[in-house]
């Protein structure tokens, strides 16, 4: 029975009491997107260009004012841990519902990549440890400390964002449209402690592009993965892909979600917010949102 | 009925010192062997009130052989007296001799009567030892020598070994028996023998001369010594402790984990941490063989059989010359023969594993022995899974096998050919839903070897020699989520061969040599792998944009060595063991050469012992390819120092005393561009405290105690060695209840691992990944973690055959023992891991 520890480890580890990466139990940021200026479909800017980055951000309750200090440099690598090749040429500290960093590539910029660090707050402003680079909120809460790696376009190589706003969702097998109105009206019912719903939507292969790789003759397609995120229940995985070798005309990508019980309901219903990141892990980025009603 | 049984023994005098007078050039003195020996006549009285004594006698014995004068030394009455003196008076020696010269001597000899008891009840299985006490000098067989055989229950028999040199003692219950041997021109000897139920225990012993005679006129008198050692620390494991003690579930191999100087692997990680050395850096051979692959599944249980151990051997640092290509420690496992008196079979199920093992004889000169075993989890964890509502399949499987043939010539004469093997595959499917491509979902493990070894060990009377080879295929595969691939495909063959040399009292000579090649395969497609000792961030992501690809054919690592040992032993007291040990490595084109020394000084029931040695390893395999590793490496290199003693207060019960200390040199080590040097340094001291009661009797058990501190310097900055375990406390003990019944019970107390504190988080938005910032490298603890394991097995016969139901307890008081530390996704929580909570295991084996 003993022999069992890596699978009792295992078992201990689902059930963890910490919050799963799933919940939006915070505020906190999902992820960046990069738009170049006058063609917003594209994520790489190219030297000279003038981008725009906007932190994908979630509540679980109404949406803060983030208070949020960025910088970008020139990045010393194209992933991993962030690290600055050089001076800082654009820099933000501001306050607003959505933080962001306008980017202004310098012409001559001699680098793969820019690497953009900084740290969020849904209260209070930043603060940062410049010695052991940890960062707080002035008011005592937590902060993000975040980076990005933005690519640019080089030698006509560039990179577009995937389209997750127009796919179509998918709950329990039933389309599932976007909703802006508050509370439940409106919005699909699940039952309370519903088990393994299934989440999904369908991605079109037009949203994956093809790049060629030094070294390799054959072009590369890109792999796509989904994070999807809840503000209540709990979703069976942190990351769903699209594979790169996925040939289908269409990926379905779907996720399974358990309904908060029934003892944490209130009498009208408890509305459920999802959200959905795609990263085509090149730089490219989308998102959408979805939401639901436990009775 | 009753029988009379006589013991020789030699005493320590004080002539001790200046037998250190011997000088080399002249043929040494030797004492008086019994040429003809004469039973005494039981006393009628004595033996009808059941008494029994020793008599103690000084003899005087003449040139010629004839014993000229016997006296007693100490009377005992009761008749007792009057027939040793009428016994002995009729013995004939051969003669002492000085100089090749026969000379008059004066020896003190004991004579034990001793009566052959009925048993009170007949024992339902019995088995038999028989033997033959030889010279390790010249071959001779020994007569007259008194052997005393100690058996589970404490009961004492004794027999005299007949001109032939050969002893026999029958319908002995099935048990470990302890063997003592007291010959009076030779060293004391001692072996523990295990007497299976049926089985004819066939052992033969050669003992060392004993130092010296010294010549006072006409008289003299005997020292001896203990048979030397080349190891200044060897720890042992046998008998019932191979498989009994509480918390190793049966596996001998993880007892060794309870001895001193080993510390305590993480929960569910199957690794020996041997004085503050990486888990790599020790090595576990079978037979003189080294394995690659102790454990399965990443420490579930060990390859081999344990009921076809003879004995583990932990050397945990100043090991022989005969070792190489390792810095930390050696543990050496060896099989036994099968048994020859009828065929076995035995059948072990329990809630892992189902293992079966027959053996028996082909003729009279062969014999054979098989064993396999399968782990049935799969069987059960896919439903158990599905249950918990774990979005995971697994399927764990495991098997491996044993199959060996033994050729006895004669009693010198010994070849096996001997196979064995293991396999491992481990599969764990993620859940997915969607439906659609789900190699991201997907990890496996697969692990095979299996090898063919054929040995010859043949013994002259001054000469013993040991040839064998082994070889055979090695496959190890991972395959994670199809984005990170490696493995290494191939064959190594080891080929060994030793000599071991008396040439005269004073030298022993050991030399040999062995050569380990290995031609393989090996592949890598993946991110790269960071160096994982001393580096907290475990994270291992796949990025297709920056992998490695790796593709190393028909690789060579050639990897030859040589070795020479003395022993001199120039007085009774002290021996001297100085080697060296000649190595080259192939892939590194590095010779490395290795002395190594040692030294034990016996006063008393106290042997004084210290050492120190050179000790170099290469590369691990990847380590110096092209594109994973450098070329340019060199061997790591080690100093061991060590010195202690052992006091031993009884037959069976000793404690000893050891510091050592141990500097590492040329550490290969990762510096922050991912590039391998061998820059790196280490530095480990401590103490062990041991106490053995050794088995045989109704209890036996251990104590070890170790103190320690492990470090590195791989960044110009000392820092804790990642397993660094300041103080191990082990405490082990079996009591026989009786009817068949025993209990056992292993309590451990050890301080906890080290960790590095996370002091904040970076999010990734490239992959949307939280990433730890940490703090100082391993500058916080675990708590210490203690656990206490029972076993309980009773014995029983069903139809006469031997069966056993067993329950071992693992963590009885199901302490929450911390393991390490887990964190949120973003690193702002924190909760304990814990490790492995009460889990009883329920066996039963039989056997015909």
């Amino acid at each position: 029975m003993s022999k069992l520890i890596p699978l009792l480890v295992f078992a201990t580890a689902c059930t963890s009491s910490l919050d799963p990466a799933t919940l939006i139990a915070r505020d906190r940021v999902l992820g960046a997107k990069v738009t170049v200026d006058g063609d917003p479909t594209r994520a790489w800017p190219a030297p000279g260009e003038h981008a725009t980055v906007t932190w994908i951000t979630a509540s679980p309750g109404d949406q803060p004012d983030f208070s949020w200090t960025l910088a970008a440099c020139p990045a010393a690598s194209t992933s991993g841990f962030p690290a600055c090749a050089g001076p800082v040429f654009a820099q933000s500290d501001a306050t607003g519902p959505v933080p962001v960093l306008d980017l202004a590539i310098p012409a001559d910029l001699d680098a793969e990549a820019v690497v953009v660090l900084g740290a969020i707050c849904a209260s209070g402003a930043p603060v940062i440890d410049p010695a052991t680079f940890a960062a707080s909120c002035d008011d005592g809460s937590l902060a993000d400390l975040v980076s990005l790696h933005v690519f640019l376009t080089r030698d006509g190589a560039t990179n577009h964002h995937p389209d997750l706003a127009n796919a179509p969702f998918t709950l329990a097998g039933v389309a599932w449209a976007p909703s802006t109105d508050p509370g439940c009206a409106g919005l699909p019912e699940v039952a309370a402690g519903a088990e393994l719903v299934l989440v999904g939507v369908e991605i079109d292969a037009a949203a994956r592009e093809t790049f060629a790789v030094d070294g390799d003759p054959v072009p590369w397609r890109e792999e796509l993965q989904v994070s999807p995120f809840a503000t209540a229940g709990e979703l069976t995985q942190q990351y769903a892909y699209v594979e790169a070798d996925d040939d289908r005309p269409v990926s379905p990508v779907a996720v399974q979600w358990t309904a908060p019980g029934a003892d944490e309901i209130p009498p009208d219903g408890l509305r459920v917010d999802f959200a959905f990141v795609v990263r085509d892990l090149r730089g490219g980025v989308d998102a959408a949102t979805r939401a639901l009603c436990v009775r | 009925m009753h029988q009379l049984r006589a013991t020789l023994f030699a005493f320590l005098v004080a002539a001790i010192a200046s037998g250190a007078t011997a000088h080399a050039d002249t043929a040494p003195p030797t004492p008086p062997t019994i040429a003809t020996y004469v039973a005494a006549e039981y006393p009628a009285d004595a033996r009808a009130a059941g008494r029994e004594a020793s008599v103690e006698l000084e003899l005087t014995v003449g040139a010629d052989g004839q014993v000229l004068d016997a006296r007693v030394v100490t009377p005992v009455g009761d008749g007792f007296d009057e027939a040793a003196l009428a016994a002995v008076r009729q013995f004939v020696f051969t003669p002492a001799t000085k100089d090749g010269q026969p000379i008059a001597a004066r020896i003190r000899y004991r004579y034990a009567f001793t009566l052959e008891h009925a048993p009170v009840a007949p024992a339902p299985v019995a088995g038999r030892i028989e033997g033959h006490i030889l010279s390790r000098i010249d071959g001779k067989p020994l007569a007259g020598v008194d052997v005393v055989v100690t058996g589970p229950d404490g009961s004492v028999s004794r027999v005299t070994t007949d001109e032939a040199g050969a002893f026999a003692l029958d319908a002995l219950p099935a048990g470990h028996y302890h063997i003592a041997i007291d010959a009076l021109d030779h060293a004391a000897f001692a072996q523990d023998e295990d007497v299976i139920a049926g089985e004819a225990a066939a052992v033969t012993y050669r003992l060392n001369p004993a130092t010296t005679v010294e010549d006072t006129g006409s008289y003299g008198a005997v020292a001896t010594i203990e048979a030397p050692v080349r190891e200044i620390t060897r720890r042992s494991l046998e008998g019932d402790e191979l498989t009994k003690i509480a918390g190793t579930r049966g596996d001998p191999l993880r007892a060794v984990e309870l001895l001193p100087g080993v510390a305590r692997p993480p929960s569910g990680q199957g690794m020996l941490i041997v004085r503050g050395s990486a888990p790599e850096d020790s090595q576990v051979f079978l037979d003189g063989a080294p394995v690659r692959q102790l454990y399965h599944l990443g420490g579930l249980t060990s390859f081999v059989n344990g009921a076809l151990l003879k004995r583990v051997d932990l050397f945990p640092g100043n090991f022989s010359a005969r070792y190489g290509r390792k810095i930390g420690g050696v543990i050496e496992a060896e099989m036994r023969d099968p048994r020859t008196d009828r065929f076995h079979a035995a059948l072990d199920l329990n809630m892992v594993d189902v293992s079966a093992l027959a053996e028996g004889p082909i003729s009279d000169k062969w014999s054979f022995a098989i064993a396999g075993r399968r782990s049935h989890i799969d069987a059960w964890i896919g439903p158990l899974l599905r249950a918990t509502g774990a979005p995971v399949a697994a399927t764990p499987v495991y098997t491996d096998w044993q199959a060996m043939a033994v050729y006895k010539a004669d009693a010198n004469n010994r070849i096996r050919v001997i196979g064995y093997g293991s396999t491992d595959r481990l599969e764990v499917v993620i859940a997915n839903p969607s439906g659609a491509a789900t190699k991201r979902d997907r990890l496996g493990v697969e692990g095979a070897f299996h090898r063919l070894r054929v040995d010859w060990t043949r013994t002259w009377p001054n000469l013993e020699q040991s040839i064998s080879v082994t070889g055979g295929s090695n496959r190890y595969v991972v395959n994670a989520s199809e984005l990170v691939q490696g493995g290494i495909d191939g064959f190594e063959i080891f080929g060994r061969a030793d000599w071991h040399a008396t040439l005269s009292k004073y030298a022993q000579l050991a030399w040999g040599l062995d050569i380990h090649d290995l031609e393989a395969d090996l592949w890598y497609r993946g991110p790269h792998v960071p160096q994982t000792e001393g580096n907290p961030d475990k994270t291992f992501t796949a990025d297709r944009f920056n992998e490695q690809i790796v593709d190393q054919k028909d690789g060579v690592w050639f990897r030859p060595a040589a070795y020479a040992e003395a022993t001199i032993t120039p007085i009774a007291p002290l021996a001297v063991t100085a080697g060296v040990r000649v190595d080259y490595f192939s892939d590194v084109s590095t010779w490395a050469v290795d002395p190594r020394a040692s030294g034990r000084y016996t006063l008393g029931a106290t042997t004084f012992k210290g050492g120190i040695g050179r000790f170099s390893q290469p590369p691990k395999e990847e380590e110096s390819i092209p594109a994973f590793g450098n070329p340019g490496l060199r061997t790591q290199q080690a100093t061991h120092y060590g010195f202690g003693f052992d006091h031993k207060l009884s037959q069976r019960v000793s404690f000893g005393l050891e510091g050592y200390y141990k500097s590492l040199d040329h550490m290969i080590i990762e510096t922050p561009s991912g590039a391998k040097t061998n820059t790196g340094r280490g530095r480990i001291y401590g103490a062990e405290l041991a106490a053995r009661w050794q088995p045989g009797g109704r209890v036996s058990g251990f104590l070890s105690y170790t103190l320690s501190r492990s470090e590195r310097n791989d960044a110009g900055k000392w820092r804790l060695f990642d397993y660094d375990q300041t103080h191990i406390l082990t405490v082990s003990s079996s009591i026989k209840l009786g009817h068949g019944w025993e209990l056992g019970g292993t309590f451990r107390l050890v301080t906890g691992n080290p960790e590095t504190p996370v002091i904040g988080s970076v999010y990734d938005a490239d992959v949307d990944l939280y990433r730890p910032l940490y703090g100082a490298t391993n500058s916080a603890r675990t708590t210490a973690f203690h656990r206490l394991d029972l076993r309980i097995e009773k014995q029983f016969h069903i139809a006469g055959h031997p069966c056993a139901g067993y329950l071992d307890i693992q963590n009885a008081y199901n302490r929450a023992n911390r393991e390490s530390t887990d964190y949120s996704f973003d690193y702002s929580q924190r909760s304990d891991t814990p490790g492995l909570p009460l889990i009883p295991s329920l066996g039963i084996k039989g056997e015909i």
